[in-house]
């Protein structure tokens, strides 16, 4: 289905949107989807991908994106919505990549990579990973060493990248490379932004089990890897400003703000069936929880008008600093969340529950929604370390309001 | 909700800011709040002149009819420049009072307020509860051709200031519930004493003993009076997050300029990491205090979900304030101890703002008994 382009604020119209939306939830979404288990994705990506195309199917998978890519010309308000109600519906999460490449595809792409990438990436039929961080370039990212050497019609890639959520699912990375010499003054030039298959040959993927027990991330290894110069996105020794751009595309997601609702969905849920700890109540009624509880919707709501003035303003030359500052608070909210969901634990956060995870077909020990919630807890320490770590966010909130004082 | 300002409230916003810029400088407040009035009636003068005092009444009035955004701007500048000058209490809580009242007293009030030469003071609080606007115990009886209002107001600010004071009382009969008198100051039956106060004003514990009235002293009455005393809660409060604002950037601002010029171990104070991580979240407490400033001051109006909103606000935007003043005197050193530079005024008046209609910890225990869930729209 493809809705033209309209703009409506009308709030008869928003609450029968909602009455469709919600029909279309109850019809299409199954009750194993609903209860998957998830961080930014779900564990099982193959269902993720399945619940991807169904919504791709009816036109709603990239609302905001420019309706000739398959956007939907909604105003925010019919967007906000559509993204509620999933939160509501508990729907799988599509893959934070999407959000990421495909802005990029579309703002900076050449005909041929929009042609190629955009719709299976908008239909769900693609999974992207992410090759940013090196070695010896995790934080101080214009260090990144993975080196890119012309040969013919190709690059020649030599190197790896590391901590690369989902690779070994992925069937693309976008990726920084090292096509200047070092000669260069700056190491920010020199940078170029390729779109890898992972299929080629000379790539490896090495697994590394995170601190929840499961595997999420990966080492990447390229040897003599052959990627056509066609995969380049914008010119040579210029994807930094590229890379940049995405950064603060994915900032902004750790900022979503209907994401950290559906977390806060989860902990809800568990508290209202995990005994306070003498047994005289729910958790959900227990003093202490309900105030932290309070503290965060307040956190939310504060992040959610920050988010929307940082709309309005648009790019008033603060954009690197607002989406610093959105990256910042989101994901300390997004901890103050988990630390909520362990105090609703008490001794059932001590079981390790990543086989239950792997495989629901194995029982969990502990409440329902426990695993998950242990699980995001754990994986949540990751949300001020990536995407630029909260020290770099500080440097560069502060970098700005310097230069806007003097 | 929309930021887009007419010529007539983009200019009065501008020429505030400059008018106080240029004439209201630490030195300048200083004389005014050292005076044996506490307040400048010059002053006072150019704010009508500018329409400053006007702008969030009807034309009718003589205003210009700006909202709660025009009202935010307009207390961001006042809290930066630390205005002593009933603006707040004149225009803000009594305005809010005076807006929602059809009577003639009310009407001559509002004139006399955009023309210069009215100036309110509310008693709403008492000394026996420190938050319970609702439940005044001072009480209005009825006599032979008006009203006799017995009872102790606390902290009465700017009332020494005020040719006004607005007084919420109690109906000596229950069933007619609250009513909000105009009372001359200088009425006989009103002993009032008179202090300043940590943030460069002035208040006043006030007791009214007989305090004969006439009937057309009723602004408002009966069940209006819940409701005008709500509203004036929310907009009081909206109107303290902008305030707020104002202040959270000047000591952001000053903290800056100080850390660039202050130099120890050889170097910059800017140039030490841990404090450009400190501004950094100071720079992010500020900013996203501002946004729930504005979502307070679109909400003033709403029909529903506006104390929940205002609870929110004051509760995020409080918190920041305390964070941003607090670290902003830690950055200047000794000298942020000190009486000689602006920021530690700044501080004294952000934690007056803490303790004014309602605290952290009050709005906090209203959203938990509210227990429904915030949200943007």
């Amino acid at each position: 289905m493809n809705n033209a382009v309209q703009s409506m604020t009308n709030v008869d119209d928003l609450t029968a949107f909602r009455c469709e939306l919600r029909a279309f939830l109850d019809e299409s979404l199954s009750v194993e989807m609903r209860s998957a288990p998830r961080t930014i994705m779900l564990l099982d990506t193959d269902m993720q991908q399945r619940w991807h195309r169904i919504l791709a199917f009816r036109g709603w998978a990239v609302p905001g994106w420019p309706v000739e890519y398959g956007g939907t010309g909604w105003c925010a308000e019919k967007r906000n919505v559509l993204a509620e109600e999933l939160v509501r519906a508990n729907a799988p999460p599509l893959s934070p990549n999407l959000q990421m490449i495909g802005p990029v595809l579309y703002t900076f792409g050449t005909d041929n990579q929009k042609a190629l990438h955009l719709g299976p990436l908008r239909m769900g039929e693609t999974l992207w990973c992410q090759g940013y961080s090196e070695p010896e370039a995790g934080s101080d990212l214009a260090a990144l060493r993975l080196s890119a050497l012309r040969n013919g019609d190709d690059y020649v890639l030599n190197g790896q990248k590391l901590w690369t959520s989902y690779a070994h699912k992925a069937d693309w990375m976008f990726c920084l490379v090292r096509t200047g010499s070092d000669g260069s003054t700056r190491r920010q030039s020199g940078i170029s932004f390729l779109l890898v298959d992972m299929r080629t040959p000379g790539i490896t993927v090495r697994p590394i089990r995170s601190i929840d027990g499961l595997h999420h991330l990966n080492e990447v290894f390229f040897a003599d890897a052959r990627v056509p110069l066609a995969n380049r996105v914008g010119a040579e020794n210029e994807g930094w400003a590229i890379a940049k751009f995405l950064l603060r595309h994915e900032r902004g997601g750790v900022a979503n703000s209907q994401y950290l609702r559906m977390r806060l969905l989860l902990v809800d849920a568990l508290a209202a069936e995990s005994p306070d700890d003498d047994g005289s109540g729910w958790m959900s009624q227990d003093g202490d929880f309900v105030h932290r509880r309070i503290r965060i919707l307040v956190d939310l709501l504060a992040l959610e008008c920050l988010a929307q003035r940082t709309a309005q303003l648009g790019e008033d030359g603060q954009g690197d600093l607002r989406a610093s500052m959105l990256k910042l608070r989101g994901s300390e909210i997004e901890q103050a969340i988990g630390e909520l969901g362990l105090s609703c634990l008490g001794p059932y956060s001590r079981p390790d529950n990543s086989r239950h995870l792997k495989d629901p077909g194995i029982a969990a020990i502990g409440a329902k929604g426990g695993p998950e919630v242990m699980l995001n807890y754990l994986l949540g320490r990751a949300a001020t370390i990536y995407g630029g770590s909260s020290e770099v966010q500080r440097n560069i909130i502060f970098r700005q309001i310097a230069r806007s004082s003097s | 909700m929309k930021f887009c300002f007419t010529e007539d409230q983009r200019l009065l916003q501008e020429g505030l800011a400059d008018f106080l810029a240029d004439r209201y400088d630490h030195a300048a407040r200083n004389a005014i709040v050292f005076s044996d009035s506490g307040w400048s009636p010059d002053i006072w003068r150019r704010l009508a002149d500018l329409g400053v005092l006007g702008l969030t009444f009807d034309a009718a009035d003589g205003g210009l009819g700006g909202g709660g955004v025009e009202q935010l701007l307009v207390m961001e500048s006042v809290g930066a420049a630390l205005l002593v000058e009933p603006y707040f209490q004149t225009c803000v809580v009594g305005g809010a009072l005076l807006r929602r009242s059809a009577s003639p007293r009310a009407e001559s009030l509002r004139k006399g307020i955009v023309a210069g030469d009215v100036r309110l003071a509310v008693a709403w609080q008492e000394p026996q509860a420190r938050f319970a606007p609702m439940a005044p115990s001072t009480i209005a009886k009825k006599t032979q051709g008006g009203f006799m209002i017995e009872g102790v107001k606390a902290v009465v600010a700017c009332a020494s200031m005020a040719t006004h004071i607005l007084v919420t009382t109690r109906m000596e009969n229950t069933s007619d519930g609250l009513a909000i008198f105009a009372v001359d100051p200088d009425a006989s039956g009103i002993e009032r004493r008179d202090y300043a106060t940590i943030d460069g004003s002035r208040a006043s514990e006030i007791r009214f003993s007989a305090v004969k009235v006439d009937h057309d002293a009723v602004l408002i009455s009966s069940l209006n009076a819940d409701s005008a005393i709500a509203a004036m809660l929310g907009e009081a409060i909206a109107a303290l997050c902008g305030e707020s604002v104002g202040i959270m950037k000047r000591a952001l601002m000053d903290t800056l300029r100080h850390t660039h010029h202050r130099r120890q171990f050889g170097a910059a104070l800017a140039d030490f990491q841990s404090l450009q991580h400190r501004m950094a979240d100071m720079a992010t407490a500020t900013a996203t205090a501002e946004a729930m400033a504005f979502h307070a001051a679109g909400m003033i109006a709403s029909p529903t979900g506006r104390d929940q909103a205002m609870s929110a606000a004051k509760l995020f935007v409080g918190e920041a304030l305390r964070f941003v003043t607090q670290n902003a005197v830690q950055l200047h050193g000794a000298m942020g101890i000190t009486d000689e530079l602006p920021i530690g005024h700044l501080f004294r008046r952000a934690t007056v703002i803490e303790s004014e209609f309602g605290t952290t910890a009050y709005h906090l225990r209203r959203l938990t008994e509210a227990a429904s869930d915030l949200t943007i729209t």
